[in-house]
């Protein structure tokens, strides 16, 4: 163990000492290498382990099965029903529980930045079995206030979701103005609580962006069908496995359990949703699924830069110390002892790195996982906790990484013999450039050809340097092509395409019966109202050969709507020429259509709407007739419709031609692909969805409840103008049938808020490029002056001024830093348009860098290569001429 | 006029806590087209004389002309301007650079001065440059080697090249410290006759520091040092270099 000795250890001191600048950049990368994995992988895991812990406590359902809409099950029938599977099913079901879920709207104040508003937020009510056994509860509340036994001290108490609860202030003791089916209640809180449901308050597959004005609130089931008129019905049912259940059993529990809710209920039941793509567990995952990509890409660039850069000091350290290896192999030092010294050269700057890098990362990863759940407000229930076996990991990658990158010079030191260390000079290959003849750099002064061979004598290095730049511009050019691509889409969306300023909407699909055809008319003609314009929104599918999407169908009754500007991906885009649809480009690219191509498409739920009630219709004047007469029959068949309509209690749909109603068109044509930040949207007109869809359903006056499906959308003379957009709404509020009235104003600010924190972490992201790059740069500019030192020297001597090195240096680095930046940008592309399209899948982003944005990379990465080469060109200037031109070698 | 002239130059180092006097009180005057060696052991501080004569370093004190120039006070920059013009360097281990060819490293040095014109002007046409550059290395008995790079030729062979280069841009100083100190026996005569005949040829000033005494028989003047002090100064009758023998 010779290499520990007192001499040695000074000696790797003094080493670390001399070169301290490169010594300080290989310990930054290693920091900066575990430090990234450490923070974003243990801001991960802990946000994935609070989530599983989350989803272990309350029960997390494993699959939910909701009826269509305005369509309810019996909970005695159902239960007898399920009474022979539950029993065969007794070990692996833990709980089968029924819900009632109704839309729900509520008045709510605000002040914030000292101006006060009312709001009419949209919302749902989930009526749960109450008291619920322990055992017996699945998706589980987690209470911020208030408990169960607590919530039994008031007949009208509620307990309300704590996202809701944040944003409007509302606590325990306080009351909240509900309207259900257009009866007001004073519901008092007696509890915010969390739901596993509603960690991410996203209140359907179909709307794609977050909302904190989206209130849930729970309440006994019995008391909700009260309220709602459906006593003895529910809506909505949840299934949680035994934890030990697996995952095949599961699905087959489901698919037995799915057929036969289809067979005894008459197909009442939509898809079930497997816990995997419940929407906010979706999302999280997704948002998780971005966390893992980053958390692994990042450090693996990083630490990769650093083993090069290590691998590359190394070497020189080895090169200038040959004299030094000779004379202590002549003395009897062994070759082990050798190499165990440059190893513990290189395992102290990885130690370093990688101690301090995971203290930053413990810091940071803390951080990263409060600040996610801020902004996601659920702090409360995360948990932050050391990772032991992620410290562990960053631990072994940091030392791994500076062990392996040094071991070759180190090996390379140990295999020396003193001859050859001790040879008094050894002068470097000199060849000529290919490139030259190429580019006819020939004819040009030495000076140009000069720093081109050098770029060609140190492959490895040069390749290290671009490398690192590459890597730098990778994380510069996905970072910025996130910010362009999402800025300017989302601008385009939300100030260009859609230019609503206030959207209405109603309980059910109430255009013609509940008189708004007379709401357009009182709202045009309201103070400050530019355009109304009422829509309607479908769920629906669309087909082409074996793909298959769901989409939603947003119908104007309008044929040139005010409120939504298309942006055309070609020439020929035209809008709905002849009953036709316009798709937005994520569709289009997934189905890859062309304008006037046809495609297949089906309503789910009216079909399910039609038959059932066609059915029931059609038994009804059966037997009716043959007991009564087909006068009566008519007449009773007639009243059971009405009645139908008029009480939504029951399963019901149907048509004045009932057996008329052509309800697939199997295909429509596209007239238009408009450029949207949507997945799944699809535009059409009114009567387009009545004429060619075949949904004359609706001029029958149906109520049926695509909750909220009817919209009126305005549009404003001065949108920013909230006291118009207040008296507007307050006009608006009294009217029959309103469930919600929400601003645009306040959409846009949520998601300029989410813009915001999106380019708070993409500028984190670019700082680390930008020292990811300078300080590669420096460590191989620097090996590299070091190396060439006596060159340097001898140029100056014969005359060389400062500004004639400095530009040899720049032209040298300019040209790797060009190469650098050529070879980062198609990858950094194709990684920026891979995790477009897969991370954030749920949205279209075309993949976008503005010419400003260009012109800052091509700046901003010359201007770190040239501020990176300062310590270089200061030291060149600095060297003492007398001694370094006089050296054995450099 | 001498064409080096040094009034009172002193040299001090601080090496670490100990001041060296590297040079001491030094006066001394040089005519122009002679063959100066400095001649002494290790430490004597002929080769700080040579730093200073070439404007490398600095003097502590005392007052130094070049070629009616006072480089004492010139700045960074007019010390590059002046070497460039002024002064040609052969080295010990002659500092070629590796990356271009015997010629290039030839054309790299005219390339700072260009070539001199009969008008007095420089043209810096690549030409021009290879012209020259080509002369010098032909000059020097290695017109067939112009395309090696240093690491093809032998020590000899590169100090010839070095020579070539610093004659090319024609100062009308060249310094030259231990030329031979890493040449054989063989070779380092040839070098000094190489350099004796460019001496007399084109009437160049050369300063060359050796510790080897029997060099300083082809000088026209030899300066032996002594802990930073000349200690002899012989103006002599300079012998063939074919009698050298050490």
């Amino acid at each position: 163990m010779k290499f520990l000795t007192r001499i040695w250890l000074k000696k790797l001191r003094r080493d670390i000492t001399r070169q301290k600048l490169l010594t300080f950049a290989l310990i930054l990368l290693c920091f900066f290498g575990t430090g990234s994995f450490l923070a974003l992988t243990m801001g991960y895991e802990n946000l994935y382990s609070s989530y599983k812990r989350i989803y272990r406590q309350t029960n997390f359902a494993d699959a939910e099965f909701s009826t269509h809409s305005d369509t309810w099950f019996n909970t005695t029938e159902l239960e007898n029903i399920l009474d022979n599977f539950t029993l065969k099913y007794n070990e692996e079901i833990q709980a089968i529980n029924f819900r009632l879920i109704v839309g729900t709207s509520y008045k709510v104040n605000t002040s914030q930045g000292g101006s006060y508003r009312q709001f009419l937020a949209n919302g749902r009510a989930i009526g749960i079995k109450w008291p619920q056994s322990k055992d017996n509860r699945t998706n589980d509340l987690i209470f911020v206030s208030g408990s169960y036994s607590e919530s039994f001290t008031q007949n009208n108490f509620i307990l309300l979701e704590a996202h809701f609860a944040s944003k409007f202030e509302i606590k325990k003791g306080d009351t909240l103005s509900t309207k259900i089916l257009d009866q007001k209640y004073d519901f008092f809180v007696q509890g915010v609580v969390f739901s596993p449901e509603y960690l991410v308050i996203i209140p359907s597959k179909h709307d794609f962006l977050p909302t904190s004005v989206f209130g849930v609130i729970y309440l006994p089931i019995e008391r909700l069908q009260t309220y709602s008129n459906l006593t003895g019905l529910a809506n909505n049912l949840i299934i949680k496995m035994t934890s030990d259940v697996a995952a095949t059993t599961r699905n087959v529990i489901i698919e037995e359990l799915t057929e036969l809710l289809d067979t005894f209920t008459d197909g009442v039941f939509a898809e079930p949703v497997m816990q995997e793509h419940q929407v906010s567990n979706l999302a999280l995952h997704l948002d998780l699924e971005t966390f893992e990509e980053v958390a692994l890409i990042l450090p693996i660039l990083v630490l990769g830069v650093a083993s090069v850069a290590i691998y590359i000091t190394l070497g020189r350290t080895v090169q200038s110390q040959k004299r030094n290896i000779g004379i202590a192999s002549c003395l009897g030092y062994l070759p082990n002892d050798i190499l165990l010294h440059y190893i513990c050269f290189t395992l102290l700057i990885g130690g370093i790195g990688s101690i301090m890098g995971i203290s930053f990362g413990i810091i940071i990863s803390g951080a990263v996982t409060w600040i996610y759940s801020y902004f996601m407000r659920f702090p409360q229930i995360i948990e932050i906790q050391i990772q032991l076996h992620l410290v562990i990991i960053a631990l072994i990658a940091g030392l791994g990484v500076s062990l392996l990158s040094g071991a070759i010079p180190a090996w390379r030191a140990s295999r020396l013999t003193p001859r050859n260390a001790l040879q008094t000079m050894v002068i470097e290959k000199g060849s000529h450039v290919f490139l030259e003849k190429i580019i006819f750099i020939k004819p040009v002064k030495l000076r140009f050809a000069l720093p081109l061979r050098n770029l060609f004598r140190k492959k490895i290095r040069t390749f290290a340097t671009i490398t690192a730049i590459a890597a730098a511009v990778l994380i510069i050019i996905v970072s910025f092509t996130f910010i362009d691509s999402v800025t300017t889409a989302v601008d385009c969306q939300f100030n260009k395409t859609s230019q609503y300023d206030l959207i209405i909407k109603y309980d059910g699909l109430n255009y013609f019966d509940l008189g708004v055809k007379e709401d357009v008319t009182y709202i045009q003609h309201l103070l400050g109202v530019l355009a109304v314009e009422p829509v309607l929104q479908l769920p629906s599918s669309i087909r082409m050969g074996e793909k298959s999407q769901g989409v939603l169908i947003t119908a104007w009754n309008n044929s040139t709507p005010a409120t939504h500007k298309f942006h055309w991906s070609s020439s020929q885009d035209t809008l709905w020429p002849n009953d036709s649809m316009v798709i937005c480009s994520a569709l289009a690219h997934q189905f890859d259509i062309n304008v006037g191509e046809e495609i297949s498409y089906s309503l789910p739920f009216l079909r399910n709407y039609i038959d059932i009630a066609y059915r029931k219709a059609e038994e009804l004047w059966k037997e009716s007739a043959f007991l009564n007469g087909t006068e009566f029959a008519r007449n009773q068949t007639l009243d059971y419709l009405k009645d139908l309509l008029k009480r939504n209690t029951e399963s019901i749909s149907f048509s004045r031609s009932g057996s008329d109603i052509s309800f697939s068109n199997p295909s429509i044509a596209v007239s238009g692909i408009s450029k949207e930040i949507w997945g799944s949207m699809v535009y059409t007109t009114l009567p387009t969805i009545t004429r060619e869809m075949g949904i004359d359903i609706f001029k029958t006056g149906l109520d049926i409840d695509l909750t909220p499906s009817s919209q009126l959308i305005l549009k404003v003379i001065q949108p920013s103008n909230i006291t118009l957009l207040e008296e507007i709404k307050n006009s608006i509020i009294p009217l029959e049938g309103i469930r919600s009235v929400e601003f645009g104003y306040d959409f846009h600010q949520s998601v300029n808020i989410l813009m915001a924190a999106f380019n708070a972490i993409i500028a984190v992201f670019l700082v680390f490029a930008c020292v990811l790059a300078g300080t590669a740069i420096f460590t191989t500019i620097y090996v590299n002056f070091q190396e060439r030192q006596r060159e340097i020297a001898t140029m100056m001597t014969l005359g060389f001024s400062d500004s004639e090195f400095l530009t040899i240096l720049t032209i040298e680095n300019l040209i790797q830093a060009i190469l650098g930046i050529l070879l980062g940008i198609p990858v950094g592309l194709w990684i920026a348009s891979w995790i477009l399209d897969n991370i954030l899948r749920l949205f279209y982003f075309e993949i976008i860098l503005l010419p400003m944005t260009w012109l800052m990379i091509w700046v901003g990465v010359l201007g770190v290569v040239l501020i990176s080469q300062l310590p270089a060109f200061y030291y060149g200037v600095k060297l003492d001429l007398t001694v370094v031109t006089k050296e054995l070698s450099s | 006029m001498p064409q080096i002239s040094f009034q009172e130059v002193t040299k001090r180092y601080q090496m670490g806590e100990v001041t060296v006097d590297a040079l001491q009180n030094i006066t001394l005057d040089i005519e122009p087209g002679i063959f100066v060696v400095l001649l002494g052991p290790s430490g004597s501080g002929k080769t700080t004389l040579l730093n200073l004569i070439s404007a490398i370093d600095f003097p502590t004190s005392g007052k130094i002309r070049i070629e009616n120039v006072d480089i004492t006070f010139l700045n960074r920059k007019q010390r590059a301007q002046f070497r460039r013009l002024k002064i040609g360097f052969i080295f010990q281990f002659f500092n070629l650079l590796p990356t271009l060819t015997a010629l290039e490293n030839i054309e790299f040095a005219l390339d700072l001065v260009g070539v001199p014109t009969a008008n007095g002007s420089r043209i810096f046409k690549k030409k021009n440059i290879r012209e020259v550059a080509f002369k010098w290395l032909d000059k020097v008995g290695l017109k067939d080697r112009a395309n090696h790079f240093p690491s093809q030729l032998s020590g000899g062979e590169q100090q010839r090249v070095a020579i070539a280069r610093a004659l090319a841009k024609d100062p009308p100083i060249i310094v030259a410290d231990e030329p031979t100190g890493n040449l054989d026996y063989r070779t380092g005569v040839y070098i000094l006759s190489l350099m004796k005949e460019l001496n007399e040829d084109a009437e160049k000033t050369f300063v060359l520091a050796t510790h080897n005494r029997q060099i300083s028989k082809i000088a026209d003047l030899v300066l032996t040092m002594q802990m930073g002090q000349v200690s002899y100064f012989e103006q002599r009758e300079p012998e063939n270099v074919n009698n050298l023998f050490w």
